[in-house]
């Protein structure tokens, strides 16, 4: 794959301003665009519901969100003569908008569950479970200001969140495997002991049975 | 003058192996014979392909068509062009009893205008295009949109 010398440089900065950025590697596609590399970033859900009420009207949003999405290089949208990508086979800007659908993942429920997944997986860690018990002790804090502590800034106001738990987070949960394993394994023995006693654990959709009536019994009688 | 080059270009085709590449070409001489494309039509690819960077050659209603891809400013003018067309239709048919065959209409001038602009041999005017076979608009505007994109769909790669 070729990198752009110039892209080297402006990613670090790109990444930090658009949080998740994607680069597309177009040398050797036909069309004299002379452009090497594009980077791309994914649209946020109100740029996704724009594009669906664009499609509605019957109104082609390529271009709108090619001019949108891409971040690297820097195009003239406004006199196409002097807009490079213009010169590219007239389909490659279907196929790039598609690319920045599919890297936004709104279009489709699969790609919403697996982004849902690796944020489950990830809310994990020591770390999200810190951000978590954070916003849920100080309901003034949004997750986003937290992304701008120092760590030292972090467990600091953790500490004093923590308080509010019935229970102090067990560190040792996030530093010894076997420990935490032996941990999870101890609490999924207690719950089935509670749900064999009759103790309601966790409730699940569709758990839930109403109890048959006793045998004889009938509504219409006992109403009369 | 005539260099030598060009003396030994011109006495190739005698002096060919059939199983040799075309110069240029992605096939045989003996894949051309089968196709019956004649010298004339094999140097127009050449010379096509020297000019335009996407080049192929479609056959339609017993004929050879050389097609291009249309870039994306081409395109563009075209369907602008189509738009404005469209508007004053718009008007026309706002008293027209059938909307739907007006939008019918203009589709099919959209394909011809593409045929036309893509099709480099034989150069087709759009009355050239109407004087042909009914779904030779069609086959050459859904090639050359065909051929107008990547050969390989481009894959993100997060950084």
């Amino acid at each position: 794959m070729f990198l752009d010398p110039r892209l080297k440089k402006e990613i670090p900065g790109l990444r930090r301003t658009y949080k998740e950025i994607f680069l597309i590697d177009l040398s050797g596609q036909p069309g004299e665009s002379k452009v090497s590399n594009i980077l791309i970033r994914p649209m946020t859900r109100q740029e996704f519901l724009f594009l669906q009420q664009d499609i509605n009207l019957e109104c082609d949003p390529t271009e709108q969100i090619l001019q949108s999405c891409i971040i690297w290089p820097e195009f003239n949208w406004i006199d196409i003569d002097k807009n490079p990508l213009y010169n590219l086979p007239c389909m490659c800007f279907e196929m790039l908008s598609k690319c920045i659908i599919d890297i936004s993942g709104f279009s489709s429920n699969e790609e919403i569950a697996e982004y849902f997944n690796d944020a489950r997986i990830a809310i994990n860690s020591l770390d999200s479970v810190m951000m978590t018990v954070i916003t849920r002790h100080f309901h003034a804090v949004k997750p986003c200001e937290l992304e701008d502590m120092t760590l030292s800034e972090l467990t600091r106001l953790f500490a004093i969140a923590e308080t509010s738990l019935e229970q102090p987070i067990d560190l040792r949960m996030f530093l010894d495997e076997e420990y935490a394993q032996k941990e999870v394994a101890k609490e999924v023995r207690k719950q089935k002991k509670q749900m064999n006693r009759g103790i309601p654990g966790k409730m699940m959709p569709g758990s839930y049975r109403v109890p048959q009536p006793p045998e004889g019994w009938n509504s219409a009688e006992s109403t009369e | 003058m005539e260099t030598v080059a060009e003396k030994k270009s011109k006495a190739e085709p005698k002096l060919k192996n059939m199983d040799e590449k075309i110069p240029g070409l992605d096939i045989t001489w003996q894949q051309a014979k089968e196709l019956e494309w004649d010298e004339k039509f094999i140097s127009i690819i050449q010379a096509s392909k020297k000019q335009f960077s996407n080049v192929n050659v479609v056959n339609c209603a017993d004929e050879w068509f050389i097609i291009r891809s249309l870039n994306r400013r081409e395109y563009r003018n075209l369907v602008q062009t189509q738009a404005e067309a469209m508007a004053k239709e718009v008007d026309a048919a706002a008293d027209s009893a059938n909307p739907e065959g007006v939008r019918a209409t203009l589709n099919m001038m959209s394909e011809e205008a593409i045929a036309s602009q893509g099709t480099i041999y034989p150069a087709l005017e759009l009355d050239d295009i109407r004087n042909r076979a009914s779904g030779v608009a069609t086959t050459l505007h859904d090639s050359i949109l065909a051929i107008s994109g990547y050969q390989s769909a481009p894959t993100p790669i997060k950084v």
